[in-house]
């Protein structure tokens, strides 16, 4: 029997290893084709010079040079970081003031619960066309209310002051909801006897909010920003639709400007140099949020048995 | 430093009645300990003390003040939970200086008071632990401490002793019945383990079901239990019952069961006389008497368990159609009992019990 097992074990040891490969590979096979590819693909193409209908040329980073020394380029980048900045700013204070306005228990409030979510569920196109045709100069219900109140009408879209808050209010009032979710979320996990306890210890509201709130917090904000910054980074359709990126190019976000390239003057070469500059910011902006955001003490998680 | 009154205190969790009635109060400066069997209401009525839970119907008096409609930050109880619902992102030190700060304390009190609570739950060399780090019963010190150090009108404490090991749960509870009584804090304690309650209280009050079964000394709840379920919750091993008939014979009245025939004292036949219907017998085990030769007025029974404890003996025996116990200091027993030997039983006429048989209450 010893020696039947000798033989039996290791090689059933060897099958399970090969099962065991054999259920990465759909996952792996996906990751090269649907990922990876794409990828490699299109950090090459950045190194050529290649117009749609002409023979691509390899230019190595050329196309980057040419775009580091275009000043609408640097234009585009700005207002784009400048939308990311505060889009996340706005909605980040005032989806964390509604979550806690939510998460009282107040009858009623799960209706409210429920339709504050509803701006989310919009396609960001739709949700564009909305805000269109609301800050629309002439016809659009904001300018209609502002006069009603005895202020001049807006120029929303056209004026090169305002343009960039209808893409703003169009963005906050969409993924607000989203902060409003994760905050609910964060809050949901806060033991209940730890408020209680806290409530029994006389801990006023900021003693409250800094080591019973805030701990709990600290991850779903975490998140909220992370995806919020990453999703305005590559914000295309609001402006797409909304302005179009005018006056000018005022509100082109570097998104907008990749696919004029591509798909105006198709500059695929450009265009792909444009979406990895995205990637890049995308990295150092996040990277810098998560560093800023992150506890300042480290709380350590392993169990120490000592007995009792 | 406060009197506790509580009236009628009524409370429902959806459909479940969880507290019927509960009435009861304790003196200023004393300690009380409710007890009971699992889900009986015990936490909810500190609950209900410390302003966490709102009653249905009822009162609740500090002082002889309604305290109702007063919050609980401003009720100054201090709670130790029973799920220590420590703040996990604080040391131990910080969890006990947390409280503190509503205190507003000189430095020096605040560092003489946490050193105090350190040396009494021997915490010294875990203060910069988080709660995470430590086992269950030091987290249950921990939550003890948060409680302790602060000196409120109240002290509320859930199980406080649940987790720990059992030298230290003696220890504690000493040291809790010496601060209770030093301070003169008036506290409610939550037990279920009827030893450490008989240690530490002044007034038991024992629960079941969300009722009040009775509310007294641990004497009285031990000697006098009102009702058949308070006589059964305390006391180790349970006290025994024997369903009896009564009847008259000769102009006295015998209590008869199939294994023995009993005849109560005096004062008991008058008070039988008047029922004459069945009832329980009630009696501790320590209050029945073993002898290996006959005895008058003393039943047979054989020996079926011995199981020797620290200094003294429980024997199970079986009579005819009955089985009971009873408890023996080593030193006070004539003889060496051994597993299958016959002996004779009587039982101490003085401290017998008897329940009425459909409302289960005392009447003797």
């Amino acid at each position: 029997m010893r020696e039947l097992n000798q033989i039996l074990v290791p090689k059933r040891r060897s099958q399970e290893r090969w099962f065991r490969f054999l259920l990465f590979v759909p996952t792996m096979v996906f990751l090269v084709l649907m990922v990876i590819f794409p990828l490699v693909y299109s950090v090459n193409i950045s190194l050529y010079d290649y117009v749609r209908g002409r023979e691509p040329r390899f230019i190595g980073l050329g196309n980057y040079l040419q775009l580091f020394q275009s000043e609408q380029f640097w234009l585009v980048t700005w207002i784009t970081l400048r939308i990311t900045l505060t889009c996340v700013a706005i909605e980040m204070g005032l989806g964390l003031l509604l979550g806690f306005a939510l998460s009282q228990r107040i009858p009623g409030m799960g209706f409210f619960r429920l339709i504050i979510f509803l701006p989310m569920m919009l396609a960001p196109l739709v949700a564009g066309l909305f805000w269109r045709l609301l800050l629309d100069q002439t016809f659009g219900l904001v300018n209609f209310f502002l006069e009603r109140i005895g202020l001049q009408p807006v120029e929303w879209l056209t004026n090169p002051r305002f343009a960039i808050w209808g893409i703003i209010l169009t963005d906050v009032w969409q993924w607000t909801p989203f902060v409003v979710l994760l905050t609910l979320a964060g809050l949901g996990t806060i033991p209940p006897e730890l408020q209680e306890a806290a409530t029994l210890d006389r801990a006023h509201p900021w003693m409250r909010f800094k080591h019973i709130y805030l701990p709990y917090l600290r991850m779903p904000i975490m998140l909220a920003v992370l995806f919020r910054s990453i999703d305005t980074l590559k914000m295309f359709d609001v402006p797409y639709i909304l302005t179009g990126g005018g006056p000018g190019d005022l509100t082109t976000t570097l998104s907008l400007l990749g696919y004029r390239n591509l798909f105006a003057f198709f500059k695929v070469g450009v265009a792909s140099a444009i979406s990895w500059f995205v990637v890049i910011i995308v990295n150092v902006l996040v990277n810098i949020l998560l560093k800023i955001l992150s506890p300042k003490r480290k709380i350590p998680t392993e169990t120490v048995d000592t007995g009792l | 430093m406060a009197e506790i009154r509580l009236e009628g205190i009524q409370v429902r969790y959806g459909k479940r009645v969880v507290l019927k009635e509960v009435s009861f109060s304790v003196p200023n400066g004393s300690l009380c300990v409710i007890t009971g069997p699992s889900g009986c209401g015990k936490t909810t009525v500190l609950r209900v003390v410390a302003g966490l839970t709102h009653p249905e119907r009822g009162e609740v008096y500090f002082d002889g003040q309604r305290m109702i409609h007063v919050p609980p930050s401003e009720r100054d109880v201090a709670m130790c939970f029973q799920s220590f619902a420590l703040y996990p992102h604080m040391t131990v030190e910080e969890n006990w200086l947390f409280p503190l700060y509503a205190e507003k304390l000189s430095p020096e009190e605040t560092k003489a008071r946490l050193t105090e609570i350190t040396t009494l739950l021997h915490m010294e060399p875990l203060l910069y632990r988080y709660p995470k780090q430590l086992s269950g019963g030091q987290q249950q010190r921990v939550a003890l401490g948060r409680a302790l150090v602060r000196r409120p009108q109240l002290y509320l404490l859930d199980e406080p002793l649940g987790n720990l090991d059992a030298k230290l749960r003696v220890e504690m509870r000493a040291e809790i019945r010496k601060i209770q009584e030093t301070r003169h804090i008036t506290t409610l304690y939550v037990t279920h383990d009827q030893t450490e309650a008989q240690a530490v209280a002044d007034q038991m009050v024992v629960m079941d079901f969300g009722e009040v079964k009775q509310v007294g000394t641990p004497e009285e709840v031990y000697e006098k239990p009102r009702n058949l379920f308070v006589a059964g919750f305390i006391g180790t091993p349970r006290m025994n019952f024997f369903p009896v008939s009564v009847e008259e014979e000769g102009g006295k009245i015998f209590l008869r069961h199939s294994a023995f025939t009993f005849l109560p004292l005096p004062q008991e036949q008058a008070l039988l006389r008047e029922r004459k219907r069945e009832c329980i017998l009630g009696v501790r085990p320590e209050n029945v008497f073993l002898s290996p030769i006959p005895q008058e007025e003393a039943f047979p029974a054989n020996i079926e368990v011995i199981e020797p404890q620290s200094n003294e003996l429980i024997l199970s025996l079986r009579g005819e159609g009955i089985v009971f116990k009873v408890r023996y200091q080593r030193n006070e027993l004539s003889f060496r009992p051994e597993g299958g030997e016959k002996v004779w039983v009587q039982f101490e006429k003085e401290a017998i019990h008897l329940f009425d048989r459909k409302s289960e209450e005392r009447f003797n």
